[in-house]
């Protein structure tokens, strides 16, 4: 199977269990809500009956900001003027993936930030499960069967995953900026001393998806397999993905360009839309929260998809095994 | 052919002299004349220096104090380095053998024909330490005279230095083949009110000196461009493969230069009809090509508002020196000369580097021009600076963005600029260093601060914010005639702090004593706020009544042509600092009333009764006192709506969720 056949098939088997995608929605919607009424009451407070207001409903006035960040604490640090930019948030939340600085917007953000990462690996399971019973049509009762039933394997799996990540942060990327310092220390050019700090920054964006995508792969492998040790299967996952690493890499990115495109869209709509007027907030809203369900539908994607993708392999070197 | 050959050459002399000589009214105190070669390789700079001093005072002198400046970067016990240290950064401490800079004064004699013809001052040559006990700093040393120089004469001294530069140090230095040379010769002090003004170098100060003339010839490698204070008058190239360059100008106080193989050069004239004709030479880095017309923009501008809002540049060249990436010499002022900078990606639409243009072109008036002690006063070039370079950006381009630098490391950084967030430039400063106003009083000396931050934010932030507060309340027009007063009656002099109030009282309504006390002498901070706003029906009358001999009872119900409202508004001061503050009240009918309180109590209440609730009220409504460290605080409205709350709200949830599934990303 090629590339774009994974890619179509993963598309149809979102479509086919379209109902996954609310219920994941949902969960994000509800836990990001707990922490946005605190931060509503507060900003409330803050401008409600302040003249500042008439500012904020045009613009982020910088000067309320720079006041008001004196007196925050804890998540209300995270309000800052890239809220106020479409690729704003999006730029912040990358910085975050490449930098794994998870502390970095205060320990209540972190505290939800992991506790979605249990609820996303609990509901991976569910995921994953309902593509790989490709003949029963999509229950949510066997969703929430399934996510209960691979929850322990899913957990190590994350475990494993936190450890390579630990690394990654820790000793991987310091060591290939460590590097590039020490050699461009002396160089004359900030343009020549930018493109390589990129090239280290591409290597470790390389590095972070490689591992995410042995993750997914071994995700897969435990499901369709039907096997009972993670560790195994990230061992198999690592051989399957070296093994067809232009295949995988190739639909691993392509996914990704996709999320990419709607991170381009949705983005410049925001920034034609600035929501002065309550009609106009109402339609930031939806276009914002759209996006979110698309997010969590790509999201899915990438594991029907690379499911494609390792079926189609499987089943060619069964064939094979049999002539 | 030798006769026609001198006379050509004296005729380029006259030319060149033609050419740097301008019609400037200053006391030339301290002249030098230097001869200086260059070797790249070793990193030093050999020169002899003919200074002409005369005695400014009406003293009699028989001590002779000098800066050796880049002593600071000679070991890590000089001043400079033990409060880097004690502040925190101790970059220093890294430099190898190579790095390290000195300041070699290999001779220093009377010259001949002068006081002291011949006269060896080495044998009284002494390092001294005026600020601090510190018997290890060699940034500043004396020597004593045979006899003492009388008022108004003149002595002139040959001294043969040596400067080894050291690698990136603050404003000064080597990068590889990158040089930039300042702080760099024996410099004579500044006697002043009786004795001598020689302070050691310090990490959170700057520089002091006299005005003259200065004829400096610089021998470097011959494919090096140079660049430096005041205007080239000659160039020779030599036979053994170098060039030298010969600069001069009259009246400056300081004498800068630099020399690079790669620099690109670029010149522009900036004219206007309103004051003199100024060359601007551009020396950039290669990357930085895009930026050339920022730079001449930022500096013409500089030239155009601060020429016509205070004194017109007088001097026929600027040179814009656009320094090596990671020299540590960027952003900073000389005469005639200042270094700015640029990154090789900038977040669009943001001021950056236009400002810092702005603000080191900015130098050339506080502080090239206005030579107020820098040492001493930071706020009188620094404050005034940032005032006028905000006032400058404003005229010029109006808001700056607010930006973030992402995935940012030295060397690195993706900037994002916000279009939905302008920044007013004279916030900038403000903001930074609000909170660290209470620390210090502005009156002290630059190493005198609690902390680089205070020191920071008292010249800078604090000094413009006193300086647009004046303006707010004193009224833009009345304060230009002080600005330009003041620059105009202080151009090539020294002013202190009490000149510039002195020049306030002089034109201001009432004295302001009352206000420069607080500001100057004094670490509080202003803050008013209107806490309160509320409005109700006037009370009914209900009950028995007295009218005339009888009793009447009321029941409360009694119909009035309108309803009337009982409205209060409640004022604080929250700072320490008391000034008289303009008060907006706005009734929902539009009616406004302007009051003003003259802000000496904790509190204040206003009543009023009208026919109609109050809408809003706003303590100095116009934003006049920007000293008011929270403005957020100053208006009110009396009831609460929620759109902006929800708009950031929203937002911070999208992000909030994106955030999340970032989170699942690792699932």
């Amino acid at each position: 199977m090629n590339i774009m056949k994974a890619f179509r098939r993963g598309y149809s088997l979102v479509n086919e269990n379209i109902k996954m995608v609310p219920i994941i929605y949902i969960v994000n919607l509800a836990v990001a809500t707990i922490l946005a009424i605190p931060m509503f009451v507060t900003l409330n407070n803050s401008i409600g009956a302040r003249a500042v207001r008439e500012k904020m409903m045009q613009s982020f006035d910088y000067d309320w900001w720079t006041t008001f960040r004196l007196g925050a604490n804890s998540f209300e640090k995270t309000i800052r003027p890239s809220l106020s930019s479409g690729f704003g948030s999006l730029f912040d939340n990358l910085q975050l993936l490449l930098t794994g600085k998870f502390n970095s917007f205060g320990i209540w953000i972190l505290v939800f930030g992991v506790t979605y990462l249990l609820l996303a690996a609990f509901m991976n399971g569910g995921v994953i499960g309902i593509y790989a019973d490709e003949k029963r049509s999509f229950s949510v009762s066997r969703f929430f069967s399934n996510s209960g039933f691979y929850f322990h394997h899913f957990f190590a799996l994350l475990f494993a995953v936190a450890i390579l990540f630990f690394i990654v942060y820790k000793f991987i990327s310091p060591a290939i900026f460590g590097i590039i310092n020490a050699f461009s220390q002396n160089w004359m050019s900030d343009r020549a001393v930018w493109f390589v700090n990129l090239g280290g920054y591409l290597v470790l964006l390389f590095i972070v998806a490689f591992i995410n995508m042995i993750f997914d792969y071994a995700k897969i492998i435990l499901v369709v397999e039907k096997k009972k040790s993670s560790w195994l299967c990230i061992w198999l996952a690592m051989k399957f993905a070296v093994k067809h690493f232009t295949k995988t890499i190739g639909l691993y990115f392509l996914l990704a360009a996709v999320g990419l495109g709607l991170v381009l869209v949705f983005g410049l709509l925001q920034i034609w839309i600035q929501p002065t007027q309550i009609v106009l907030l109402v339609i930031v809203i939806t276009i914002q929260q759209i996006f979110i369900f698309l997010k969590i539908g790509l999201r899915l994607d990438f594991y029907g998809a690379q499911m494609a993708l390792y079926r189609q392999d499987q089943s060619t070197v069964r064939k094979l095994r049999k002539v | 052919m030798k006769q026609h050959l001198f006379f050509i050459l004296f005729f380029i002399l006259i030319i060149a002299g033609i050419t740097v000589a301008g019609d400037y009214n200053c006391e030339k105190v301290a002249s030098y004349t230097m001869n200086v070669s260059l070797d790249p390789e070793t990193k030093i700079v050999t020169g002899k220096e003919i200074l002409t001093w005369k005695n400014p005072s009406d003293k009699p002198i028989s001590e002779m104090y000098f800066h050796a400046y880049l002593n600071a970067f000679k070991n890590s016990s000089s001043t400079f380095s033990k409060e880097s240290y004690l502040g925190g950064s101790s970059s220093f401490l890294k430099r190898g053998k190579k790095e390290w800079g000195y300041l070699d004064v290999k001779s220093i004699k009377g010259q001949s024909g002068g006081l002291f013809t011949g006269v060896d001052f080495k044998k009284s040559f002494e390092y001294v330490h005026p600020d601090d006990d510190n018997a290890d700093d060699e940034t500043v040393f004396k020597i004593t005279l045979p006899a003492p120089v009388p008022p108004g004469k003149t002595v002139a001294f040959e001294i043969e230095f040596e400067s080894k530069l050291p690698a990136k140090a603050p404003r000064t230095g080597f990068k590889n083949n990158y040089f930039f040379v300042a702080q760099w010769f024996p410099k004579v002090g500044v006697f002043i009110n009786g004795k001598w003004n020689c302070h050691q170098f310090h990490r959170s100060s700057e520089f002091f000196a006299d005005y003259g003339d200065y004829d400096v010839s610089i021998t470097v490698p011959k494919e090096y461009v140079v660049g430096a204070s005041g205007v080239m008058t000659d160039s020779t190239q030599n036979e053994n493969g170098t060039a030298t360059y010969r600069f001069q100008q009259e009246c400056i106080h300081d004498f800068a230069w630099t020399a690079y193989r790669d620099y690109r050069v670029a010149t522009r004239m900036f004219e206007s009809s309103e004051l003199p004709k100024v060359k601007m030479r551009l020396l950039y880095q290669p990357t930085h090509k895009k930026y050339v017309n920022d730079f001449f923009d930022a500096t013409a501008n500089t030239l155009k508002h601060y020429g016509l809002w205070y004194i017109p540049y007088p001097y026929p060249q600027i040179t814009i020196i656009d320094a090596a990436y990671r020299s540590s010499a960027g952003g900073m002022e000389y005469p005639t000369l200042f270094t700015s900078g640029a990154r090789w990606l900038s977040a669009p639409g943001t001021l950056w580097q236009r400002g810092l243009t702005m603000h080191e072109c900015g130098h050339q008036f506080w502080y090239g021009l206005v030579g107020d002690n820098e040492f001493e006063n930071a706020w009188m070039d620094e404050g005034f600076n940032s005032y006028s370079d905000a006032r400058c950006l404003i005229a010029s381009y109006g808001n700056d963005l607010a930006s973030e630098t992402y995935l940012s490391r030295d060397g690195f950084g993706i900037p994002v600029s916000f279009p939905q967030a302008p920044v007013d430039p004279r916030l900038k400063r403000i903001k930074r260093y609000g909170r660290t106003f209470r620390l210090d009083p502005m009156k002290k000396f630059d190493w005198q601060f609690a902390s680089h931050e205070s020191y920071r934010a008292n010249a800078y932030g604090k000094g413009s914010a006193m300086l647009w507060t004046l303006e707010g309340f004193l009224g833009e027009e009345l304060f230009s005639k002080i600005m330009k007063t003041y620059a105009t009656r202080f151009e090539f002099k020294h002013p202190v702090p009490q000149d510039f109030f002195d020049v306030v009282n002089e034109f201001a309504p009432q004295p302001m004593d009352w206000f420069f006390n607080q500001m100057f002498n004094g670490s509080g901070v202003l803050d008013y706020a209107v806490t309160k706003v509320s409005s109700q029906p006037v009370l009914k009358e209900k009950g028995f009544y007295t009218k005339g001999d009888k009793k009447e009872y009321r029941s409360g119900n009694e119909k009035k042509k309108t309803e009337e409202f009982e409205s209060t508004v409640l004022l604080q001061r929250l700072g320490d600092v008391k000034m008289p503050v303009d008060v907006r009240i706005t009734f929902e009918t539009g009616e406004t009333v302007d009051q003003v309180w003259d802000g000496k109590e904790l509190s204040k209440t206003l009543r009023f009764v009208r026919n109609s609730k109050i809408l809003r009220a706003d303590i100095d409504p116009e934003r006049k006192l920007f000293l008011d460290i929270n403005y957020i605080n100053n208006g009110l409205f009396r009831q609460k709506s929620s759109f902006a709350a929800l708009r950031w709200a929203n937002n911070w949830l999208y992000w909030l969720q994106h955030l999340l599934e970032v989170a699942a990303f690792f699932s």
